[in-house]
Order: C-alpha cells, then structure tokens, then sequence
C-alpha cells in the first residue's frame, strides 16, 4: 500500500512538473532600432530640429515622425531597419506637407546597408537582429541634408545615437 | 566460461554483494533450494519507434539491458539516438545525437516462487554528445514597420552547433511483467538532474537527446519509455528471501533441517 502511495506520487509530481513551464514568454530583449540625431550644419555641436519632418520607408504608407526623448535635449528618432533585408531605405521629408494625400516638401532618401547578425536570446524570444558594418547612401541629389556621420556602426542597443545628420 | 564472469562480477560488486554469495554457496549444496534464473534482459524501446510512426519530425532508437546480480539488485544500461526537431514561436531546430545510460536497479516487488515481476527503483549516470541545427527562424522583433503580418522572417543561414554534450543523474522508477516465458512489458518513469551542459546561451539548446527539455534555471527533467524484453537465461541460483520470518513457515521447514544451524532458521 505504502509503495503505491509512492508511486502515485512520484507519478503527480511528475506531471506537475512537466506542465508548468516559466520560459514561454519574451521579455528578455527586442531587435533593436537605428537612433538617428538632428544637427545644425553650421555647428555641429548643436542640436537642430528638422522642421515639419515626416519620415516614411521605401515602398510604405505609413509615415514616422515621433521625436524620442534623449539625453542631450537633441532632436532624436528611431527607425526601424528590416532585418529580413540587407537593407532599408527611407525618404526623409523637411517642410513637409500633405496635399490631397500626397506627401510633397524637401526630399532625400537614404539607403541605410548594413550586415545581419542573428543573437539568440532566450527560449521564449529565439533571435533578435544586429545590424553591424553601418553605410548611408544618399540616392537622390542633395537636397537639405548637409552632411551625415555614422557616430557608432554597429546597432546592438538603442540608447546611443548611430548615425548624425547634419542639415 | 560464464561462471568466471559472474565471479567476476561479484567481484567489482560491492561488499555486499560478496557477503550474499556466501550464502549462496552454502545453500547450493540443498536439492531442495528453489532455483531462480538469472541472465541478460535485453530491452527494445517501443516508445520511441510508436512516437517516429505519430510524428514525422522524431526519430528515435534506443536499447538496454540488465544484468541480475543476486535476489534484488540489477546492473542496468541503456543506449539511444534520437532525432527531434523541436518547434518554437519564432524558430525550430534539430537536435541530433546518441546518449548512454549506467547504473543500477533494485527491484523492490516481492515475487512468488517463479514469478519474475519487477517494482524498481533505480539510478542511472547518462551522457549525451549531440549537434544542434537550426533550420529556420524569424527574428523577435516588436517593430511591425516593415513586416506587419508577422515576426520578421530571417534570410541568414547559420552553422550547426556541433560536440556539444550533457551529463546527467536520472532516478527511475519502473514496472516489468512476464509476459510469455522471458518475455517481458514494462515501462518506465524518469527524472533528471542535468551535472553539467554545453550552455553558452547563444543558440537554442533546450533539448537533449536522452533527457529531453530542459527549462530554463531549472536542472530537471522528465522522461518516460515502454519496453518489450527478452531474458537471456545464463544459470540458476536459489531463491532468497528479503523478510525471512514471514517466509519461513511455508519455505524454509525442510531447510532448516537439512543445514542444521545454518540457513534462515532464527526462530526455533
């Protein structure tokens, strides 16, 4: 009798054990995204905001524009790069503004290549991407953007800025 | 040629082991003494090849034996591949490799005279050495921008992990029956507790051929398999009892007075 007690409990805690699993959530890390600043071109220390810009990628409707906080009360933002490609491409838009649904103002589209590095995180995320070896290329003629400089070529984390444009 | 392996046997046995062999000796000299047999109990693994038949993405194998060193006490092994392919959220990959398991058995079911049912409790020492490939995966990502149906699906193509390995501690708990004359059921409970694991976190390596998940933070595991065996019948030896007292008015009268002070009279 004692020795099917044991049994039966070896068997539940068995069971017990096999059905709650802790890693089944990702909270442990996110693909990071590209921290662009915004400087004046005449003092490159100085941080300048692009007036009226719209942001919007090559191929897509949806625009971004929303400034991030920084710590040097700069002109910030985030973009997302395309892990599934080796590159991402976004037209930059100052002054700019929507006339029955079209987006017109000053243009520049920035073709941002980089080298994919898949980083495993956990059991519950899998992989994330870095996009290491940065290049900028400029695909229309100059139009307000001065000069830009990739600070940091490698994106692994997004709290320092990876690429300067200066305008 | 078989009896100098078995003396061999007991030899690397422990002290314990030796002590009942004693008694065996003096016992073999009464005609009267019930025979046991004992031999090599090979035992095929049925899970594995019922679970390759359910599903396509496992293919496993895996045999054992044990070895019957006196009333209670088996040597018991097994040795196994496995192939799975373990599918998470956003990836899957391959785990690949062979394991062997060491250890022993004590079978705690008291049989009647002939039977040879076994209640174990058991401990084994395993090894893996296995690769990990992963085959496809999508990278975590919460930005929707540019793939807004799903995570974004990964273009890159990376290396097998291979040489990895794991040991373990494993405590089994399991049933045999005599179905047909040495042919035998049975299946088994296990849990592990991983010694140590080729874990450098940065590739997927949760499951381990012969242990399988492992969860993170966590050093257990749990498995389980069903078996069908065939008893090699090598010799005979007589039957001990683990209570004596209890046994004695039935078995041990004629004993008692064939061996005069000897043997398992401690009543009269």
């Amino acid at each position: 009798m004692r020795q099917i007690a044991s049994i039966l409990i070896l068997f539940f805690g068995l069971l017990s054990m096999n059905s709650c699993e802790k890693d089944d959530i990702c909270i442990a890390g996110d693909t990071p995204k590209l921290r662009i600043g915004f400087y004046d071109s005449n003092d490159t220390a100085s941080a300048k905001e692009p007036t009226d810009l719209v942001i919007i990628g090559k191929d897509k409707t949806i625009t971004l524009s929303k400034m991030v906080p920084s710590d040097n009360t700069g002109y910030e933002l985030l973009i997302p790069l395309n892990p599934s490609e080796n590159s991402s491409s976004y037209y930059l838009f100052r002054n700019a503004s929507v006339v029955d649904g079209i987006l017109s103002g000053e243009v520049e589209l920035l073709t941002i290549s980089y080298a994919l590095k898949a980083v495993y995180v956990s059991k519950a995320c899998g992989y994330i991407a870095n996009f290491e070896q940065l290049m900028i290329d400029r695909e229309l003629d100059q139009s307000w953007i001065q000069n830009f400089r990739i600070e940091n070529s490698s994106v692994t984390n997004e709290n320092e800025v990876h690429v300067k444009i200066y305008h | 040629m078989l009896r100098s392996i078995t003396s061999l046997l007991f030899l690397l046995a422990s002290t314990f082991v030796l002590a009942q062999e004693t008694v065996a000796n003096s016992t073999l000299k009464d005609s009267t003494a019930q025979m046991e047999s004992y031999g090599i109990k090979i035992n095929l693994d049925l899970s594995k090849k019922l679970l390759e038949l359910k599903n396509k993405d496992y293919s496993g194998f895996e045999l054992g034996a044990d070895f019957r060193l006196n009333q209670w006490w088996y040597l018991a092994a097994e040795l196994g591949e496995v192939t799975k392919t373990v599918f998470e959220d956003t990836y899957n990959y391959t785990s690949s490799g062979s394991y062997f398991k060491v250890g022993g058995d004590y079978n705690n079911f008291e049989n009647w005279y002939g039977m040879y049912s076994m209640i174990t409790f058991g401990l084994r020492f395993a090894h893996a050495s296995y690769s990990q490939t992963l085959n496809d995966f999508d990278f975590y990502n919460t930005d929707r921008y540019w793939n807004s149906e799903s995570f974004d699906p990964s273009r890159l193509n990376l290396n097998p992990i291979e040489g990895l390995s794991a040991s373990w501690l494993e405590l089994v708990l399991g049933i045999k029956t005599e179905l047909f004359s040495n042919i035998y059921l049975g299946g088994s409970i296990r849990i592990g507790m991983l010694l140590a694991h080729d874990n450098s976190l940065s590739y997927p390596n949760n499951w381990v051929p012969g242990f399988n998940n492992i969860t993170e933070d966590s050093k257990f595991g749990a498995s389980y398999n069903y078996t069908l065996s065939y008893l090699i019948p090598l010799f005979e030896k007589p039957r001990k009892h683990k209570k004596e007292k209890e046994f004695f008015p039935t078995d041990g009268v004629e004993e008692v007075d064939l061996n005069n002070n000897r043997g398992f009279n401690t009543r009269n």
